[in-house]
């Protein structure tokens, strides 16, 4: 068989098909695998240190270092003071924070749905997990410059020591224009033009936090 | 064709977006922000380039019947290598852009160029016209977002103007989509006006 004649053969779209695919897909498997534990570990350690940001004002209040430093001195800090508790024995995966034996707080990775996808959030919480500590969103789709604002320090910032569990139920936020002080406690500012999102962070908030709420009470009455 | 004249035909006078209309899609979704515009436009400039050469160079064994194929594949094989390069080595970068990169695959421009220009010419044009299309493209990207981003943020390139922040309101329209439909229709409506005979 010459080469012209095969080259006009039914087959040789196929062969050829295959050939291409098996050589690129090759170049790009290969690729992914240098790349992968880079990958990897970067995600792994922009998460811990979320996780250490979250809580380092605690930290700092009790161990005599500064802010700056407990995250600085990531990741020693970080396996210091945080201990990632057994997949399953909390209903969110769950991160104690500890000093010196003694438990300052809770970090959970929590999630719920957004407007377009859902969103991924760690929340730190006291040790009977009914009040924020800090709060922090890892993953979310929402519309970049006006439901991805959810992201930005201005809106988490209001979440600081925010009680979330008041006398066994879930507190009621309520949303206020972005441009209003806050006159109550459970008023939060919303993000202008995005107020489906901003609700689905506080929805997000109340029933995870109840959830969590609950199963750490059990536990203890157990 | 002279090099030089194959750029400046694919960059300007048949320019993707203002002649072939191709490649709109992104064009509205990422010119909110200039930096979007910029990196978006660079990984097209950088993934045209690379698969024209790459389906020209192999255009004369390529089957007619499987040349689409091949030459999504090729196309989509790039422009996962800037993801996974850009996801391992510049992951600050990547993680801004969030899913635009992987768009890049479904840009028509790429499909436009790979079929009119790559299949039909050497790999040494090809690519020139390809790098070409891509600057015809991220210029007007850069245009857009120019507009978007000064009137929707009061800033440029992320940088928030001093001089405008005491009084300027934000138009939230200009961040949100329609904005884009908008200007980019004024903006070929501008140009076809001008530079062509239209009708």
């Amino acid at each position: 068989m010459s080469s012209t004649s095969f080259r006009d053969s039914a087959l040789y779209p196929v062969v050829f098909m295959l050939v291409v695919s098996v050589a690129f897909v090759g170049v790009l498997a290969a690729m992914f695998r240098f790349s992968e534990q880079k990958i990897e570990a970067y995600k792994r350690e922009q998460y811990e240190r979320m996780i250490l940001a979250l809580c380092a004002d605690s930290l700092a209040a009790v161990s005599g270092q500064s802010v700056d430093e407990i995250i600085a001195s990531y990741p020693d800090s970080y396996n210091n003071f945080v201990k990632p508790m057994d997949e399953g024995s909390q209903p969110r995966r769950a991160y104690a924070v500890n000093h010196q034996e003694r438990l300052l707080a809770w970090v959970f990775d929590i999630g719920g749905k957004g407007l377009w996808g859902s969103i991924r959030a760690l929340v730190a919480t006291t040790p009977e997990a009914d009040r924020i500590i800090a709060l922090a969103i890892y993953e979310q789709m929402e519309t970049p410059g006006l439901g991805a604002r959810i992201g930005e320090p201005k809106f988490l910032g209001q979440f600081r020591r925010k009680l979330v569990i008041q006398e066994g139920k879930a507190v009621d936020f309520e949303l206020i224009p972005e441009d209003q002080s806050p006159t109550a406690d459970n008023q939060v500012n919303q993000v202008t033009g995005a107020t489906i999102t901003s609700n689905s962070v506080l929805k997000m908030l109340r029933e995870e936090i109840s959830l969590i709420h609950a199963s750490l009470k059990q536990e203890e009455e157990r | 064709m002279k090099l030089r004249e194959v750029f400046l035909t694919s960059a300007f006078k048949e320019n993707s977006i203002w002649r072939q209309i191709l490649g709109i899609c992104s064009a509205l979704a990422v010119t909110n922000l200039m930096l979007n515009s910029l990196i978006m436009g660079l990984g097209v400039i950088f993934t045209l380039a690379l698969s024209c050469f790459t389906i020209s160079l192999i255009r004369n064994h390529t089957p007619r019947s499987v040349r689409m194929m091949v030459q999504t594949l090729i196309i989509a094989a790039y422009v996962i290598i800037v993801d996974i390069f850009l996801k391992a080595n510049l992951p600050q970068i990547s993680k801004q852009l969030g899913p635009y990169v992987g768009l890049i695959i479904t840009n028509c421009i790429l499909m436009g160029r790979a079929e009119a220009f790559a299949s039909k010419n050497p790999p040494l044009t090809a690519m020139i016209d390809g790098i070409g299309a891509g600057v015809g493209y991220t210029l007007v990207l850069l245009c857009i977002a120019f507009i978007r981003e000064l009137f929707g943020f009061g800033s440029l390139f992320g940088f928030e103007l001093g001089f405008l922040k005491p009084w300027w309101t934000n138009w939230s329209i200009m961040v949100m989509a329609p904005s884009a439909f908008f200007l980019l229709a004024l903006f070929i409506w501008i140009i076809n006006k001008k530079y062509y005979k239209v009708g």
